[in-house]
């Protein structure tokens, strides 16, 4: 069973570039975070520094993650000569612009 | 026996553990990280369901909707982490300036203690002690008022850090980072972006706008939009330096991952290259403090890092024009691009220290490099093939347009100035002194300028070009600054010689500089030392009257070789061969950076 999603090639190579710098700047975002400077900082600013740091480090580092794995999924379908079936299909149409999420899925 | 009741020494101001610069390098690095989220949210937000369009159950499957829902609350806590940072740094430098005044206070009043309390064991009799009473109580009076000063200021400290510690810990889950970006308080950043951009080129409009944002509205726009707040002409120093070291940050940061995935492009790969040299630059001069502030004595003024054909544009101010009485701009010449700022700036603060060694107030001495130089050879235009090289010097379209970019700089430090106007010196150096000679031309708002090692000025007298007081360091063995014409001819290519006796500007003393060829270039790159550089601090800390002079070209006393009769004796060429002999040896001897850098 297959099925094709119609938009142009261009589209989701578009998003795939997107997603992938997308990961890439969060993931310099939370290095940075990570490391925040707290030197000629008392130590009650430090340990604020710190509690605020972390949490936000991790959540950058996962929306990190998450925006390079879209990248990687969209290559993925990229290399199907059709989209394997419909729920594959709707995938790929849900990591592309909002401006595609009507576009047609055939075939399945 | 008469007992006289003096204070006791006042204890010391408590020394500042938390510093304006530990708080700026910590606004640095969260402005950074906020600029890197708000680019993503951004982009996420811009391909994501309208809120007013497609189902809900749609608009939850899509990636880039829930995507942008999720790093809107971590932007909307950097943003309140931002704005707290900021507070603080701006409350220590304050607190950093009281601390100065209590601590002199504190030395001079102990010491009037141990005066009077040497005095009275001194004392043989009680005649004086009416007068030691009087001292000793004024003196009390004193003491008193200064302990209470300190006990205030160290209030003020703890609440300045527990202010800073209340609002990360307001905002250090994801759940308080998603309240907060419900709150309807939150700055409209899109509607102050239109703003900022429609007053962009109106600096006084801009400046009096930026003063009614609030803190929050003001850190917002500049995590939007560091390119725009950094760069906008008329905002204050302070501000466009943040806003630059975030761009700085964050241009590092994300650059170095693609470079580390092997996907730079060849436009990313220079900027990445400019930001690493303005990094080590900022670098070599972390350890110098304001030492009105406590804050870093160099400001990021300018950081445009992929103009100028990928050469990049930077200004880098030590001190702050926005508050020093007086201010230098240098703008430097040919093959000057964004890795030789190091080299540029070492002149800079040379130039820095020997104007506040003057003693004459305040100083800010800005390098401004936001133009784009030529890199060709000054003394031959020609390139190896014979053929004009029209991206060299030869010519006056990037000195024009260089000029009119160094004019709205400059207008964007005479409508951020604060206080009393600021003595204002622009100083053009080689290529770059024509850029400046146009600027001046349009009516730069400078009240002096300083024009070393000239190929050329649009005008042939001073009082043409400009109202302010012209300055003309030349030396006569410096082959660039033979090429304008002046009494004995010169190639002219780029103007009139301003060390020309009929040009009417101030001469002043250089010294020639060493008679061969090796050394020539040397020559060209030595304005900023020596008598030369004590001539301009002169100048710039408005010290006029300790300039020495030297007679203009053409005047008695005044003598001097021609270009081709300089570059003959100097590499014992015969006359007629001394100008392309010297070209092509310059042309040899440049490279990038080069002629700034023996």
């Amino acid at each position: 069973m297959t099925a094709r999603l119609d938009v142009p090639f261009a589209v989701v190579q578009q998003a795939r570039q997107r997603w992938d710098v997308a990961g890439d700047e969060l993931d310099g975002a939370w290095r940075r975070l990570a490391t925040t400077s707290t030197a000629e900082l008392d130590t009650d600013v430090v340990a604020a520094v710190e509690g605020f740091r972390e949490p936000w480090a991790d959540e950058l580092k996962a929306a990190a993650e998450q925006a390079s794995g879209y990248a990687a999924e969209i290559v993925y379908f990229r290399g199907l000569v059709v989209v394997a079936d419909q729920e594959q299909a709707e995938r790929l149409r849900s990591l592309l612009p909002w401006a595609q999420h009507d576009a047609a899925v055939t075939g399945g | 026996m008469t007992i006289i009741h003096v204070p006791a020494h006042v204890p010391a101001c408590p020394i500042m553990v938390s510093t304006p610069v530990g708080a700026q390098r910590l606004g640095t690095d969260l402005r950074a990280v906020a600029v890197a989220v708000k680019n993503v949210q951004g982009w996420a937000s811009s391909i994501s369901a309208p809120e007013w369009e497609g189902d809900t159950a749609d608009a939850h499957d899509h990636a880039a909707t829930r995507f942008a829902v999720r790093l809107d609350g971590a932007e909307a806590a950097l943003d309140r982490a931002v704005t707290a940072a900021d507070l603080f740094e701006e409350r220590l430098a304050a607190l950093f300036e009281r601390r100065t005044t209590l601590t002199a206070e504190r030395a001079e009043v102990n010491a009037d203690i141990d005066t009077l309390s040497t005095e009275i064991a001194a004392a043989t009799d009680e005649s004086r002690v009416p007068e030691f009473e009087r001292r000793a109580a004024r003196l009390t009076t004193r003491a008193d008022g200064l302990v209470a000063r300190i006990d205030t200021w160290v209030r003020d400290r703890d609440a300045a850090e527990a202010d800073l510690v209340a609002a990360l810990r307001g905002v250090d889950t994801v759940a308080e980072g998603v309240q907060a970006a419900a709150d309807p308080g939150r700055p409209d950043v899109a509607a102050l972006t239109t703003r900022l951009r429609g007053l962009r080129g109106d600096p006084t409009g801009l400046a009096a706008w930026w003063a009614t944002l609030s803190r929050a509205e003001q850190e917002a726009l500049t995590t939007e939009h560091p390119e725009l707040v950094g760069n906008a002409d008329g905002l204050p120093i302070t501000d466009r330096d943040e806003a630059n070291r975030a761009a700085l940050g964050r241009d590092l940061d994300y650059l170095t991952q693609r470079r580390d995935d092997g996907q730079l492009s060849a436009a990313e790969k220079r900027v990445l290259e400019n930001a690493t040299y303005v990094r080590d630059a900022l670098g070599e001069y972390a350890d110098q403090i304001d030492p009105e502030t406590g804050a870093a004595l160099a400001n990021v003024v300018v950081y445009q890092p992929g103009l100028h054909s990928g050469d990049g544009g930077i200004a880098i101010s030590f001190g702050n024009p926005d508050t020093a009485d007086h201010v230098s701009v240098n703008v430097p010449g040919l093959t000057s691009e964004t890795s030789s700022t190091s080299g540029n700036l070492a002149k800079t603060l040379a130039l820095h220290q020997a104007a506040l060694d003057e003693g004459k107030g305040t100083v800010a001495s800005v390098y401004w490099l936001d133009y784009d130089a030529p890199s060709g050879n000054p003394i031959n235009p020609f390139d190896p093939l014979g053929q004009l090289d029209f991206g060299g010097v030869a010519l006056t379209d990037k000195a024009e347009a260089g000029g009119e970019r160094f004019g709205d700089f400059i207008d964007g430090l005479r409508a951020s100035d604060e206080g009393d106007r600021a003595h204002l010196t622009a100083i053009g150096h080689s290529y770059g002194s024509t850029a400046v000679g146009y600027a001046l031309h349009d009516g730069l708002p400078v009240d002096d300028a300083i024009i070393i090692g000239s190929p050329g000025q649009p005008t042939g007298t001073a009082a043409e070009l400009t109202g302010a007081d012209v300055w003309v360091g030349s030396m006569d063995h410096d082959p660039v600054s033979l090429l304008g014409t002046g009494d004995r001819g010169g190639i002219g290519a780029l103007g009139h010689d301003p060390a020309d006796v009929d040009f009417g500007g101030h001469r002043f003393e250089t010294g020639d500089g060493a008679l061969r060829v090796e050394k020539l270039l040397d020559n060209h790159s030595s304005y900023f030392s020596g008598t030369s550089l004590d001539n301009m601090a002169h100048v710039v800390a408005g010290n006029e009257g300790e300039v020495s002079y030297q007679p203009g070209r053409g005047a008695p006393g005044g003598d001097y070789l021609t270009l081709s009769e300089l570059l003959a004796v100097s590499t014992t060429a015969t006359v007629g061969d001394g100008l392309l002999a010297g070209g092509t040896w310059l042309l040899e001897h440049l490279r990038p950076g080069g002629i700034m850098v023996p």
